[in-house]
């Protein structure tokens, strides 16, 4: 990731945990992926979201109590409402690995 | 004049063998040997001690917390994520999912406790990466004592189908619940702490 | 419900940690970890190499659950594993020993000395376990309890087979004259 990419996931991360359905918000993308991104913030914990090739992912725990369809479609809007603000289209992926 | 290092003709170490393979195929000159007998018994009581002082000093050793914390850290969770299974998204810019893995935790929670119930395995039979394909849903539990079996596998049914219809958009067919176990009550926890 | 889960039986937590449930995870490892770290600490001496044997066999069976045919017998595949990652650490270490050296007492900075004795017969048993050399102790632990045949511990250990049966033998002997004397 370049540091614009990197900047963009830490405040993706922020927002993405800030929502009330989003328990948790994880890296994303599987061993391999994980370990691309560990390489490039090693312990930045707070850059989760993937910014990679025009694509933005998400894996994140749904909370108890909220539906999970509903957030994750809370959670693709809010990333593409913030998208929309730096000026971009990318990709959106939201998964749900966990819902409690 | 007999071989001290034998009895009645067998060394130990045959006699060691001998009980590693569960005394099979039987051997009548061992199995009629007193002196053999007796050395079978001592060697299988060593056996069983050298367990017993494994045992011991482990039920003797405190719960290492911090240690249980590092292997916890150490698991990689995306190991049994399985397959992408798709909810609906508002436009083709995006692409929405919840994991096999995810589902599988929604099926245990609805069956958990359920008459007593644990959930064991779930499996998910049919193409869940595509919407609208139907799925039928296995899950073994294991039930506890004295419970009304058939009751429990519908409660169950009821329950796994409400959360599954909750949280995915599966075209769910049929929910298979295979009572598989039952187990013992388990003893009501010591008082508050 | 998670009292129920702590008293679930090893097949019940081997299927939902295969299906990914992490605190079913966790309560495997709380309930044969110490047996494990103990069978670790007599293979390898130390508790700092055998406690990370433990963890690394662990996290392997997270991955691998899947693989466990019957899950009653959860507990041995875990032994196996733990046996194949303390011979890889034994092996290790051969290449910086003088391996005709098999029946030199155990290096005082290796003795498993961190043993919780209980009862008096099995305080005798422990400590003449302690007290053999080594490679006699390895061989006698990996065989009684980690049930691996001769052939298995000589091509881990890359010894001849012959001598795995001697070392064995010489175990052997030391311990029932042990066990004896308590009778």
């Amino acid at each position: 990731m370049t540091n614009d990419e990197l900047e963009l996931s830490r405040q993706l991360t922020s927002l993405v945990r800030s929502l009330p359905g989003v328990h948790d918000v994880y890296t994303t993308g599987g061993l391999v992926a994980a370990a691309t991104m560990a390489v490039t913030n090693l312990f930045d914990d707070e850059a989760r979201v993937a910014v990679e090739g025009g694509r933005v992912s998400a894996s994140i725990a749904v909370a108890a109590g909220f539906s999970a369809p509903d957030t994750l479609r809370a959670t693709s809007a809010a990333i593409a409402a913030h998208l929309a603000t730096a000026g971009r289209t990318d990709e959106i992926a939201v998964t749900a690995s966990r819902i409690e | 004049m007999t071989d001290p290092d034998t009895l009645d003709g067998h060394t130990i170490e045959e006699l060691s063998d001998y009980l590693d393979a569960g005394r099979e195929p039987r051997d009548e000159s061992i199995e009629n040997s007193p002196g053999c007998q007796i050395a079978l018994e001592s060697l299988a009581r060593l056996r069983a001690s050298t367990w017993a002082v494994l045992e011991a000093e482990a039920q003797a050793t405190p719960a290492d917390d911090a240690w249980l914390g590092r292997v916890m850290a150490g698991i990689a969770r995306e190991a049994h994520a399985g397959r992408d299974i798709p909810i609906a998204a508002p436009d083709e810019r995006v692409t929405l999912a919840v994991t096999e893995g995810s589902v599988r935790g929604l099926v245990r929670a609805a069956g958990d406790g359920v008459g007593g119930a644990l959930v064991g395995s779930c499996t998910l039979l049919g193409d869940v990466t595509v919407a609208g394909e139907p799925v039928d849903v296995q899950v073994t539990v294991s039930v506890a004592f004295g419970e009304n079996l058939r009751e429990v596998a519908q409660q169950i049914r009821e329950r796994i189908a409400a959360t599954l219809a909750l949280h995915t958009e599966l075209e769910v067919r049929d929910i298979h619940v295979t009572v598989s176990d039952v187990h013992p009550v388990a003893k009501p926890a010591g008082g508050g702490v | 419900m998670d009292q129920a889960l702590s008293e679930a039986s090893d097949a019940v937590l081997a299927a939902r940690i295969s299906d990914g449930d992490d605190r079913a995870f966790e309560v495997l490892a709380r309930r044969h970890s110490p047996l494990m770290r103990a069978y670790a600490a007599r293979l390898l001496g130390s508790t700092v190499e055998s406690d990370d044997v433990v963890q690394e066999a662990f996290v392997l069976a997270w991955q691998k659950m899947g693989d466990v045919a019957d899950g009653g017998s959860v507990k041995s595949w875990l032994m196996r594993i733990v046996t194949n990652k303390a011979i890889d650490r034994i092996r290790v270490r051969k290449q910086h020993v003088d391996i005709d050296d098999w029946d030199a007492p155990t290096p005082a900075d290796r003795s498993p000395d961190h043993v919780v004795e209980v009862a008096m017969q099995l305080d005798a048993l422990s400590s003449a376990l302690n007290r053999l050399p080594e490679l006699q102790r390895q061989c006698w632990i990996m065989k009684e309890v980690g049930g691996s045949s001769y052939h298995d511990m000589a091509d881990a250990l890359e010894l001849p087979v012959s001598t795995v049966r001697g070392q064995l033998a010489r175990a052997r002997q030391s311990l029932v004259t042990e066990m004896e004397a308590w009778r």
